[in-house]
Formats: structure tokens, sequence, C-alpha cells
């Protein structure tokens, strides 16, 4: 295997296919920060160029592109508070606060280098230990997927915290909106008020473009209205990092994170944006200022960018080992290799050693080329900082409703970004929060589909469920993952009546 | 996200109090009556098909309803008071922008992606006074012809052409 892996840096470390690694993170950082624009349509974008190219130069192409249309989400996100892509939400949620204090280049660096770390450690996860994870990842079927997705909703507790009420009312309804269309078992209709093009039911993508960016168009109106417009540009501060992003703490944050977007990344059908949400709840629970999240934490951004990122290496090892993708971008990369005359399986590590090798390793050295890349996009992007408001907002505006339409060519997702932007500001003049709306359409349509199959599975015998191994590991992690910030309040208020109360005896 | 926005939203003069918990009692109202139109629909849908959204409905109308009874307690503890002047100009702005992007959005499928874009970046500045005479003229040129010629020849993505007024070129 070392040989292999030796002939797979030695080919990588070509300075033609540098040049590539770099262009496909040039291309992939682009198209990750534009919003509407995702790292799946690069990769799509990419894949007829790739015909051209020896199949490991197309594959390292290919892999520029994905690790850099992941990452580029996360640039718009800190700037303007607009999320290049969904799994960019959590990062916007901590990055705008950052802009806002002056620390942009701060944020930027950070999530530049847990974007690169992140995908770094996916990249070793791929080398070391693709077929026992592989192996792990045949074992989710239906239960395990639903029990997945429960968890995934579970976080709605934690991101609606002080707001339960609201955070539970808007994600049921964002629930109730992933099941307009066919029955995903059925295939019977519903909600589909008479009209054809429901029956497919709601585009995820352009409903999230709408909530993200048009209440952020109508907020600027209104602090342009409030102040004179000078006053609202923020300049790019200087590229920094700080000791505490390299504490025991903050690497104790990225290798969980990292984890968990490697876990996240093999399971098929849970992609970049499920583990950052996820692993944004994790750093929150476990984090010794979890009142900053929100306000511009550098945890939040380590935890959501270092396990959107490991999800691109981990969504590639059931591709290989299984030929099962994990994600879209990685069923483009099935359609590449089998292009190119590689048929992944548990044959490809011997029939095909050149050339995963070479993918693999060039995964490594893209996640390290990232930071340098990264840096120079972000220069770029940080032009966006200095456009004056108006231009900026009519521009995001545009992008927004051309990127909705370019996700199906279907004019009615125009309207439905329209519909969901609106919705957003009163959401946003109201106090509700916004993101268990992102998590519960990301995850309503897995849950309910695997939800069927698992009561078909059963025949209604649900306490099945509990005859499962890893279906019992998943059911304690939820109720962990629930009770968790209950019990540390609790903890915690005790604590402070025993100081209150050991004062008082004083 | 939402606090910290509305936080930022309502800094300085701030919605009655009164007022705020009257206008969350009427987003729950209309919460209610989208879930009333859904809840209509569902006898329709087939058994097996039905019973996820119809549990999704029924735990959504509960916790609505407890929210609506909290801001009408809270509605009937307040003092009234008056609401600002200028929160009210901020929303006719906000409002007027609103029915522009609307305009914008919906017909672009009538006068095409190109005219009704051009149209809308002209408009957007105007409203949003710049008066720089250049950028009046440039961005709506560039912007328009740079995204239709990105978005066509290279990403195969084809803009509404239009039913009324027909422009395109691919």
């Amino acid at each position: 295997m070392w040989d292999n892996i030796l002939l797979g840096f030695q080919f990588v470390l070509q300075p033609t296919n540098i040049l590539i690694c770099v262009l496909g993170l040039f291309i992939g950082t682009i198209f990750g920060g534009l919003p509407g624009f995702s790292a799946t349509m690069a990769v799509a974008l990419m894949v007829p160029f790739s015909y051209v190219l020896p199949p490991a130069t197309a594959l390292l192409l290919l892999s520029g592109v994905y690790c850099g249309g992941v990452y580029g989400g996360s640039i718009s996100a800190i700037l303007v508070g607009i999320p290049g892509t969904p799994a960019s939400a959590p990062t916007a949620f901590e990055g705008k606060s950052f802009t806002k204090r002056g620390e942009s280049g701060y944020a930027l660096t950070l999530c530049t280098i847990a974007s690169s770390i992140g995908g770094f450690l996916s990249a070793i996860a791929l080398l070391v230990c693709a077929p026992l994870l592989a192996r792990i990842a045949v074992k989710f079927s239906a239960p395990e997927q639903m029990l997945l997705a429960v968890f995934g909703i579970s976080v709605v507790c934690l991101l609606s915290k002080g707001n339960m009420l609201k955070g539970l009312v808007v994600a049921l309804i964002a629930l109730l909106l992933c099941t307009m269309g066919q029955d995903p078992i059925t295939g019977y209709p519903r909600f589909t008020f008479g009209s054809q093009s429901l029956l497919s039911g709601i585009s995820i993508v352009p409903v999230l473009i709408g909530l993200f960016s048009l209440p952020e168009v109508f907020l600027m109106l209104e602090e342009l209205i409030r102040k004179n417009v000078d006053a609202m540009l923020y300049a790019l501060s200087k590229f920094e990092v700080r000791k505490s992003d390299f504490s025991s703490h903050s690497i104790v944050n990225y290798i969980r994170s990292a984890i968990l977007g490697i876990v996240i990344g093999i399971i098929p059908a849970a992609g970049p944006d499920i583990a950052a949400f996820l692993s944004y709840n994790e750093a929150k629970k476990a984090s010794k200022n979890p009142e900053l999240f929100g306000h511009g934490s550098s945890e939040g951004i380590i935890a959501s960018e270092t396990a959107n990122n490991a999800v691109t290496g981990g969504s590639l090892i059931p591709l290989l080992t299984l030929s099962i993708p994990g994600s879209a971008p990685a069923a483009l990369f099935l359609g590449a290799m089998l292009i190119h005359g590689m048929r992944p399986g548990p044959m490809l590590f011997t029939q095909n050693a050149a050339e995963v090798y070479t993918l693999i390793s060039g995964f490594a050295l893209i996640n390290v080329l990232l930071v340098g890349v990264g840096l120079i996009c972000c220069k770029g992007f940080s032009m966006m900082l200095k456009i004056p408001k108006p231009v900026l907002m009519t521009v995001i505006v545009v992008l927004s409703t051309i990127g909705a339409f370019a996700i199906n060519k279907n004019i009615l997702d125009i309207y439905i970004m329209f519909i969901s932007g609106i919705i957003g500001y009163v959401m946003v003049k109201f106090d509700y929060p916004v993101s268990p709306v992102a998590l519960a359409l990301l995850l309503g349509p897995t849950f309910e589909s695997n939800f069927q199959l698992s009561s078909r599975m059963f025949k209604g015998d649900w306490l099945l469920l509990f005859q499962r191994p890893m279906s019992l590991v998943l059911i304690a992690i939820i109720v962990i993952s629930i009770a968790t910030p209950y019990v540390k309040d609790a903890m915690d208020r005790r604590r402070t009546a025993k100081a209150a109360e050991g004062q008082n005896n004083e | 996200m939402g606090r910290r926005l509305a936080a930022a939203l309502f800094k300085g003069e701030n919605m009655s109090a009164k007022k705020q918990y009257l206008n969350e009692c009427v987003v729950n109202i209309c919460i209610f009556i989208v879930l009333a139109v859904f809840a209509t629909q569902a006898p329709g849908i087939v058994k097996g098909a039905r019973e996820i959204p119809i549990a999704y409905i029924a735990l959504a109308a509960l916790a609505n309803a407890i929210l609506l009874a909290i801001n009408l307690k809270k509605y009937r503890a307040e003092n009234d008071s008056k609401n600002s002047e200028t929160e009210r100009s901020i929303l006719k702005y906000v409002l007027l922008y609103m029915l522009i992007i609307g305009a914008y959005v919906f017909i672009m499928k009538f006068i095409s992606y190109i005219v009704s874009t051009y149209l809308f970046v002209v408009g957007s500045l105007l409203f949003l006074k710049i008066k720089n005479k250049w950028l009046l003229i440039i961005l709506p040129v560039t912007l328009t012809m740079g995204l239709y010629f990105m978005f066509t020849r290279y990403l195969y993505v084809f803009p509404p052409a239009g039913t009324l007024i027909t422009i395109r070129w691919y």
C-alpha cells in the first residue's frame, strides 16, 4: 500500500497536476461563493472538461472543484451573511457578527484553516479506514437512516433554545412543506393544489436561497434608511489566527467535527449541510461559552467548516469501495470514473491502484493548497465589502433569482424563492429562528421515506427497532443529544444556587 | 440568528410592545390559516400517504395555539404606546422594494430574463438613490448580459425568453 501511496504522491506532485489542483480549487471556490451555485453544479460543469484529461488528472480536477465548492460557500456567508451553499448556513450565523465587528479577516482565515483541516483529515480517513468504514455504512438501512434524520431534527431543540415554541412551529411547517408532491413510497400526490409543477414537490435550494438572501437585502435597506451609506461599509481586516484557535479545547473541536463530517459523508444522502449543522450543535453543547454562539463564536466556525469539508473525503469512501455515492458530487465522480474505464468497488484498489492512490494523495494535497488558494479568493471576494450597499443589494437579488432558476430550470422556483424571502423577512421581524427551517427542509424527506420503509419492514412492530445494535446506538445518541443541554442547565443552576447559598452563609 | 437580526432591526426606534404582541398574534392566526389550508386537503390523500402530514399539521397547530395563548396574555398585560413614525416609513420603503422585486420576478416569464433584469437593475439602483450616471448605464448592461452569457454558454441554463417580448441568443 505504501508503494502505491508514494507513487500517487509522485504523480500528484508533477507541476501540471499541481496546476490542475489549483485551477480546480479556484473554479470550485468561485462557484461555492456565489449564492445559488453549488459544489454539485461546479463538479457537473467540469465533468465534460475532464474527458480530455488522463483519468488520474481528471479526478484531481474534479476533487479540486469539489473541495473548493464546499469551502467557497463560507466566504459569502462571512462577508455578507449569505451562505453560498446550504452547508455554510451555520458559518453565516457567526461570520456576519465577525464582519460587523471588523474582524472579517480573522473569520475568513479561521474558516479556511478549519476547512483545510477537515478536508485533510477526511483524506487521511479515505486512505486509512475506507474499507472498515464502508463495512459499517452497509449496516445503515432504513431504520438507521430514519434515526439519523431524527438525530438531525433534534438539533432544532438547541438551535431554538430560548425560543423553543417558535422553533418548533417553523420546523413542523417546514417538515409539512417537505411532504408536498408525490409520496416517497406510494407515489400518490399530496398538497399539489391541482398544479402539475408541484407534483415533484418543493425544491429545497430555492427556499433556502430566499430565506437567507432576501431578508438580508431588506435588512440592508432598513439600515440604509436609518444610517448614512458610508457607515455601512466594512473593511476587510488583517488575515490572522489566534492562539486560542489551537488550544486543546479547539483541537478537540476540530477532531470531533472532522469525525462527524467523515461519518456523515459515508452515509448515503446525508451531505455537508447536515454535517455542518450537527457538528455546530455538538460544538455549542461542548462549549465553555455557548452564549457566544450566534454572536461571533470562533468555535462555531471551526465546527461547521471542519465538518462540511470533512464530508468531501467521507462521501468518496463508499463510492470507491462499494460503488455507492455518498453525495451528489460523489455520484458525478462515479460517472466520470466510469467514463474513464474505472469501475469503483472492492477491486478498484488493485485494478486501478495508480489512479485511486493518485486521487487519495491528491485529495490530501488539495486540502493543503486550499489555505493559499482560499485566502487569495477571500481577498478577491472581499471586494464585496467595498461595493456600495445599493449595488450589492441589487446584485444579490439578481443572482438569487437566476440561481434559484438554474437548479431545475423552472420558473416556479423563482416564485418560491421570492415567497420564501418574504416569509424569511417576517420570521426575522417576529423573532422566529430561521435555522430550524433549513434543517427540517434538508432532513424531512429522508425522515419520511425511511420512516415509511421501516414501518413496512417491521410490519408495524416498532419494538423490532430495539433489536438492531446500530439502531440502539443511534437511539442512545439521540437521547443524550436532547438531554445534555437540559442536564447541563440544571447542573449550572444547582451550582449557581449552591454558590449563592455559600455566599449567604458567609 | 432570528433574535440577533431582530435585535439589530429594532435598535433605536422600537415598535411598542403591545403592538408587537398584537402583530405576533396576527402571525399566529396566519399560521393557523396556512395549516387549515393544508388540513382541508388532507382527507383527499390516500391512506398510507397522509398520516405523517396530518401528524405534522396537528403538532404545528398545537404548538401554534400555545404560542398564540402566550402572546395574547402578554398583549393584555402591556400598556399601549404610540408606534414610531420612522418605523412606519421604513416599513413602507421595504414593502415598496418587495413590490419591485415581486414585479421583476413575476414579469420575467412574459418579457424575458434580459428585459426584466435590465429594468429591475435600473429601477432598483434609482430606488436606492444611486446617482452615478456611469454606474446606472454600465451595471445593468454588464450584469444582465454577463450572467446571461455565462449561464447559456457555459452552464447550459437558458433563462426565460419571454412570451410577450421574446429575446434569446442561443
